[in-house]
């Protein structure tokens, strides 16, 4: 038993500190009032290409929702990730040659 | 269809300023004398040529094309693939540069007043917010930034003035202590935050009103020379103020507005700092939402861009909050790797397109 409450609280905290509970509801907070907001234009809206650019959009979203409600457990690959790997170096190189070595 | 919607020059000239100097006002001085220290002021000279040169380039092609976006007019240009292969890192740019913004008014709150508050709270609002003035387009957008970037100059003027007390002229000498390269590095900085950033209104010339259009070069180009004079009296007040120490401080404005005591009257008057980084934050966050849904709107060539609002919203909020692994991460991207960003997203494909546009205009 005390194990089994042990892991539901591992499960639930964050070394943060923030709930997964609080997390999930910060996500059905943002999709709910944005489904609520947008219904009514979508309606409105004629062009099958808006609508499967809106779908295709709100389904990129989840590549990031899901990360954000599991936190560290899942090291996906990001923009700064792609960015990390295409300019630090370089930026890096460009700093060290403009900044002044410490006496 | 959004080329309904029409501004005229000065107001385009407002919002420019706005985009320039909204956030930038407050979170330049401090990294800027962290890297330049004296000569900050000299940094912000040359990346502001660096930023009329691409302004140059941006009036150009608008010259060429006044009806076009970015978009259409590199479509025009270079053909349909090149542009779709080029907007990559625009994309991604505006996408970083919404989160760091946004990003950064959560720091700010967080680490001077609500402390135990977690980053979603502000965020959440402020891209609400942003996403609904965006969905309300751009003359809604032209009209209430001019009265609030008004409110914003009162606010840092006053807080400048009565500080004045408190300064040491003495601290800018010597002006460049350590040589040329503190000030080049200062200049690579502030080149990417705020100058490449320019690129951002390629796509919003063509809705300037077109029979009134003819100021616009003038106007434009006054802006950003406003912009350069206000950041260079903020960074050197600030110097003046705390001498070697301006550096270290992270929002230097903010810790100059807390030293204002004239005769115990007016005091404590920071939060006015406060607001005015809140509003110009969300100013440019709204101008750059705005951007970037148009970008992809043109890009796929869909019909309203305001379809697309909500949801680009909704993946920044999210970039903001699983985006970046550590502080150190975010310290390293935002001072070494955003410069090098903006240079291949903004900079190079607008070099590239006009090199393009002028010699097809001169073959022609």
């Amino acid at each position: 038993m005390e194990n089994r409450l042990y892991r539901v609280n591992a499960l639930s905290k964050s070394p943060g500190g923030m709930h997964v509970l609080e997390r999930i509801i910060v996500l059905l907070l943002a999709y709910g009032s944005i489904s609520l907001y947008d219904r009514s234009h979508l309606r409105s809206v004629s062009n099958r290409a808006e609508k499967a650019v809106y779908i295709v959009l709100m389904l990129a979203s989840l590549y990031f929702a899901i990360p954000y409600i599991f936190e560290s457990p899942i090291d996906f690959p990001g923009l700064y990730e792609l960015a990390d790997l295409v300019f630090t170096d370089l930026a890096r190189r460009l700093d060290q040659m403009l900044t002044v070595p410490e006496p | 269809m959004d080329k309904l919607e029409t501004i005229n020059p000065q107001q385009i000239s407002v919002l420019f300023f706005t985009f320039m100097t909204g956030s930038s006002i407050i979170n330049i001085p401090a990294p800027l004398i962290g890297k330049a220290e004296s000569g900050a002021w000299l940094s912000l000279l040359i990346s502001g040529s660096i930023g009329m040169m691409l302004l140059g380039c941006m009036l150009y092609l608008h010259a060429r094309f006044p009806n076009a976006s970015y978009v259409e007019y590199s479509r025009k240009l270079i053909g349909s693939w090149p542009t779709i292969i080029i907007s990559i890192l625009p994309l991604s740019c505006m996408l970083h540069m919404l989160t760091a913004i946004v990003l950064d008014i959560a720091l700010f709150m967080k680490s001077s007043m609500l402390r135990e508050t977690p980053s979603y709270a502000f965020t959440s609002l402020i891209y609400t917010v942003a996403a609904l003035t965006v969905r309300a387009g751009l003359e809604v957008m032209a009209r209430m930034f001019t009265i609030i970037v008004i409110f914003i100059v009162i606010f840092v003027s006053a807080v400048l003035l009565l500080a004045m007390e408190n300064y040491n002229p003495e601290f800018l000498v010597p002006v460049m202590p350590q040589g040329l390269k503190p000030v080049l590095n200062g200049a690579f900085f502030s080149y990417g935050f705020p100058y490449a950033e320019v690129f951002l209104f390629t796509m919003l010339l063509q809705f300037v009103r077109k029979p009134s259009g003819s100021g616009l070069n003038r106007n434009m180009l006054l802006s950003l020379l406003m912009n350069i004079l206000t950041l260079c009296i903020s960074t050197v007040c600030t110097i003046m103020l705390f001498g070697p120490l301006a550096g270290i401080k992270k929002y230097s404005l903010y810790e100059l507005a807390r030293t204002v005591d004239v005769q115990e009257i007016i005091t404590r008057i920071e939060s006015v700092i406060g607001m005015s980084l809140i509003a110009g934050s969300y100013m440019k966050a709204t101008i750059t939402l705005y951007v970037l849904c148009l970008f992809v709107a043109h890009l796929l060539k869909l019909k309203d861009y305001r379809t697309i609002v909500m949801p680009i919203a909704l993946i920044a909020f999210l970039n903001t909050l699983v985006g970046f692994k550590s502080d150190m991460q975010w310290v390293e991207i935002v001072s070494i790797v955003h410069p090098l960003w903006v240079t291949f997203a903004y900079s190079a494909p607008l070099l590239l397109v006009t090199v393009v546009a002028f010699i097809r205009y001169r073959a022609k």
